[in-house]
């Protein structure tokens, strides 16, 4: 990465381990990493921050990953074209199409390779 | 109409000679056809019946088998010639109804007499047909499985099938032809026994006074009958048909029941095969979230080894470690729910020191989330106390990590224990979201997740995983749960009281 200044990304978890995990990764690759723990939290973080790529997880308490995907497509067109990652355990095809419709960047199934992943982010913000 | 029905006979009348031509004259207007005998005797013989006799003189002066033949009670014509001119008394006296000569054949006065003999004996068989056609008529209404009952048009009954009479005794003693249907109804109503203001009394009524439509009307005896009543052609009156209906009603009830229970075990196994589906699909995810922090910190750690502090090494092998064992004890939750439906799930009850199990059991939560706050008071358990101390193991750390798992950014649970009249008494309080009202009967179904638990992930086997064993150890779990404040499990387990030890 020849940036002046890093890219943010919020990565959205639940679950503490994992979140911990994922950011240390994150910001092992040269992210500056904003976390939340559920779409709830998400969505405030995303109106402070304006990330410039989301990794969030599906099943949260509060507010799901499915619900806040739905809600950018829906009532926040502004944030439309920040890059939206789904990590997440429901990763069988049943649960990929049902969130089809609402066009994620990427869909990572758990547990995930941190090559892949790295691949996948560098990916969605090269197209950015 | 045709007259095959009217015989008429000649004695000792040769076939074409004179004599016949002339009888055929009158009779065959008729289209009557005459059957000629020699004598008298090969009629009798064959034993043949008539409703005419023409007879001659000389035979029945002559022929001794009529001596017992009852000739009265047939229409006979005596015909004489000039070779003998009959004493008429005497003919009249042995059965002949008609004395004429033969030249008298073809006069008006015979041919008068023997129309009008047709005609009667025409308007005879006529009557008798009727009567006939009314007694096979009534007979078959008698098998017939429906009763019926006809009305005049005046709601006079001139008809009723013999089912009415089994069904209404007083019908049998009583001249019901003539009878209003309205005095028919008050008899009906009196055997049934119904009043005005029941509701059978008033169908009934509506029906019998209207005499139009159908109605179904419950007897006494148990059985259902439906009236249906039909006008009948030219305004001549109403018949009503009175089936029973009460097997079809039963068999249909017992159908609706049948189709009812197929029905809801479909559901049932529908919902059964929803909920396996959902249950896989959260072990899954389960499985998976320990699984995928234990992968990635493997890759950290294989990846970046070279420039990891010790403390960095530390702490992801401890987060490992964590999430190893949340592995275990989410496989032994599976397991035993497996084993206890499979009934391979056995007691092995050995002393052991509760208050030290709880202790332990509430640091491993506090050590998964800092935040929280377990406030015990375990003073009154005894040193020890006789339970399968596995099984209890998984009944605590259930209820503590549900305690957690459904509570907020500060969860606080509160331990409380006692021992009494041979029974432990264990309270979990918490300040979590709470089990909706309407949901609380069901909270302990296995897979079975409360509608607030959307996003927080589970099996839905804990509860009743929970439930099972503390049954197994005899003892009882029930809660009380404000949506949105908090739950509070009580438990009670029989124990042998130690405390004397």
């Amino acid at each position: 990465m020849v940036e002046e200044s890093p890219k943010t990304i919020l990565l959205i978890e639940d679950e503490a381990d994992l979140c911990d995990m994922l950011q240390d990764e994150l910001a092992q690759a040269g992210y500056k990493v904003v976390t939340a723990r559920n779409g709830e939290h998400g969505l405030e973080r995303i109106h402070e921050i304006d990330p410039d790529l989301i990794l969030c997880d599906r099943a949260m308490p509060r507010m799901s990953g499915y619900d806040l995907l739905e809600r950018i497509r829906g009532i926040y067109p502004q944030y439309a074209d920040i890059p939206f990652i789904f990590l997440t355990a429901l990763s069988d095809a049943r649960d990929r199409e049902a969130v089809e419709h609402l066009k994620p960047t990427a869909y990572l199934g758990k547990p995930v390779d941190f090559e892949e992943l790295r691949t996948q982010v560098q990916k969605a913000l090269a197209n950015d | 109409m045709d007259n095959d029905n009217i015989r008429v006979i000649a004695f000792d009348i040769e076939e074409k000679s004179e004599l016949a031509e002339k009888l055929w004259l009158v009779v065959g207007r008729h289209e009557i056809k005459i059957t000629h005998y020699r004598d008298f005797s090969e009629f009798y013989d064959g034993n043949t019946a008539t409703d005419i006799i023409f007879i001659k003189e000389r035979e029945i002066s002559k022929n001794r088998y009529l001596d017992d033949f009852p000739l009265q009670d047939y229409i006979v014509f005596l015909i004489y010639d000039d070779s003998a001119e009959p004493n008429a008394l005497e003919m009249l006296a042995k059965g002949a109804s008609y004395v004429f000569h033969e030249d008298e054949l073809e006069r008006p006065e015979f041919v008068d007499i023997f129309n009008t003999i047709i005609k009667q004996l025409k308007n005879k068989q006529m009557q008798q047909g009727k009567k006939q056609e009314q007694a096979y008529f009534q007979a078959a209404l008698s098998v017939s499985p429906d009763a019926m009952i006809i009305f005049d048009e005046k709601k006079r009954i001139i008809y009723a099938s013999d089912h009415y009479r089994r069904v209404y005794p007083s019908f049998s003693s009583l001249v019901i032809h003539g009878m209003h249907v309205e005095e028919a109804f008050a008899l009906m109503s009196r055997e049934q026994e119904i009043q005005p203001g029941d509701p059978q009394y008033d169908a009934a009524r509506d029906f019998w006074y209207n005499l139009k439509g159908s109605a179904e009307i419950p007897l006494k005896n148990g059985q259902t009958v439906r009236l249906t009543a039909r006008k009948l052609p030219d305004n001549a009156g109403t018949a009503v048909i009175t089936t029973n209906v009460t097997k079809y009603r039963e068999q249909q009830g017992q159908l609706e029941e049948q189709s009812l229970k197929l029905e809801n075990l479909l559901k049932t196994e529908q919902q059964a095969s929803e909920i396996q589906k959902q249950f896989i699909s959260m072990v899954s995810h389960e499985f998976k979230t320990p699984l995928t922090i234990i992968d990635g910190n493997a890759q950290i750690l294989e990846r970046r080894a070279d420039e990891l502090t010790p403390e960095i090494i530390q702490k992801r092998s401890k987060t490992i470690r964590s999430a190893v064992s949340r592995l275990i004890s989410l496989m032994e939750g599976v397991l035993s729910s497996s084993m206890i439906e499979t009934g391979t799930m056995s007691i092995d009850s050995t002393p052991f020191d509760l208050k030290e199990l709880i202790d332990e059991l509430c640091a491993e939560q506090e050590d998964l989330t800092p935040a929280l706050i377990i406030s015990s008071d375990l003073h009154k358990i005894p040193g020890m106390i006789t339970l399968d101390r596995k099984m209890m193991t998984l009944i605590i750390s259930n209820l503590l990590s549900n305690a957690v798992k459904f509570s907020g950014e500060n969860p606080t649970i509160e331990i409380n224990a006692d021992i009494r009249d041979g029974l432990l008494l264990l309270q979990f309080n918490d300040n979590g979201i709470g089990i909706p009202d309407e949901e609380q009967a069901k909270i302990f179904d296995r897979f079975y997740r409360a509608s607030n638990t959307t996003g927080i992930t589970g099996t839905g086997i804990g509860l009743n995983l929970v439930q099972q064993l503390v049954h197994i150890l005899g003892g009882s779990i029930k809660l009380v749960s404000v949506e949105g404040e908090g739950t509070t499990f009580y438990l009670t387990f029989p124990v042998k009281d130690k405390n004397g030890d």
